[in-house]
């Protein structure tokens, strides 16, 4: 992880795999949390703080993905970096309404 | 060790910023805009920020300015833990679901232009700093 994060900035070339992973992993579980404990539910806050905003806000990123997608197009890879912006939010809005159907299930049948 | 201290510490001061300065620019410019419906102003405000620091940070290590491990500290732990990428897309989603379509256009291309453009302005400064 620490050389991939290092070949950033001098430009490394190929998809970043790590990075759109880890944001569309942590995508479906923000989605999920606020799905899940919506309205004020027992133990919701304490999780919606720590898990959403600590957890989910850390482990994902933005600065990384708009540091990426410069690099790509520096290198003149420009459809290589339209690629991976659509992907990586088509793939998070997917992935966060998917959490958010897990979570509303969850609810719904108050498991 | 001393590496992965350090990115953790970053990273927590970087949640925190996110969290207190984010809610702070959030609500502050909601009210100065008197919006009725709430645009994710701190989120797209802390990406923007975090892009730019990002890419000072990179043009100052790839001149080895800096060494590899405080970039790698700065961008992997604070940049990245001060930006989001899950709360943007349950923004997204959410305004998807509400068929809010023009907040969803504005909120995904502001976030590309702004996320983009500080990290342009940011590689633009280190390498003049340097």
């Amino acid at each position: 992880m620490e050389s991939a994060f290092a070949g950033i900035a001098a430009g490394a070339p190929g998809f970043p795999w790590a990075t759109f992973g880890i944001n569309v992993v942590g995508a479906f579980l923000l989605g999920w949390i606020v799905a899940r404990f919506e309205s004020g539910a027992e133990g919701g806050d304490w999780l919606r703080f720590f898990g959403g905003i600590g957890f989910c806000g850390a482990f994902t990123t933005f600065s990384t993905v708009s540091l990426e997608m410069l690099q790509m197009m520096r290198s003149r890879e420009a459809g290589l970096a339209l690629v991976y912006f659509v992907a990586s939010f088509a793939c998070g809005i997917a992935a966060s309404a998917l959490g958010a159907l897990c979570g509303m299930k969850k609810r719904k049948f108050g498991v | 060790m001393m590496g992965i201290l350090l990115i953790a510490f970053l990273g927590a001061v970087g949640a925190l910023v996110r969290y207190h300065f984010g809610a702070f620019v959030h609500s502050s410019t909601n009210r100065m805009m008197a919006s009725e419906l709430p645009f994710p102003f701190g989120t797209l405000f802390v990406n923007a920020l975090g892009s730019l620091l990002l890419g000072v940070a990179a043009a100052l290590c790839s001149a080895s300015v800096i060494p590899q491990m405080a970039y790698i500290a700065i961008g992997a732990g604070f940049c990245g833990s001060l930006t989001t990428f899950s709360t943007l897309a349950v923004d997204l989603q959410r305004s998807l679901k509400d068929r809010r379509f023009v907040a969803f256009a504005l909120l995904l291309s502001a976030s590309a232009t702004t996320g983009l453009g500080g990290a342009w302005l940011g590689l633009a400064v280190g390498i003049f700093v340097r």
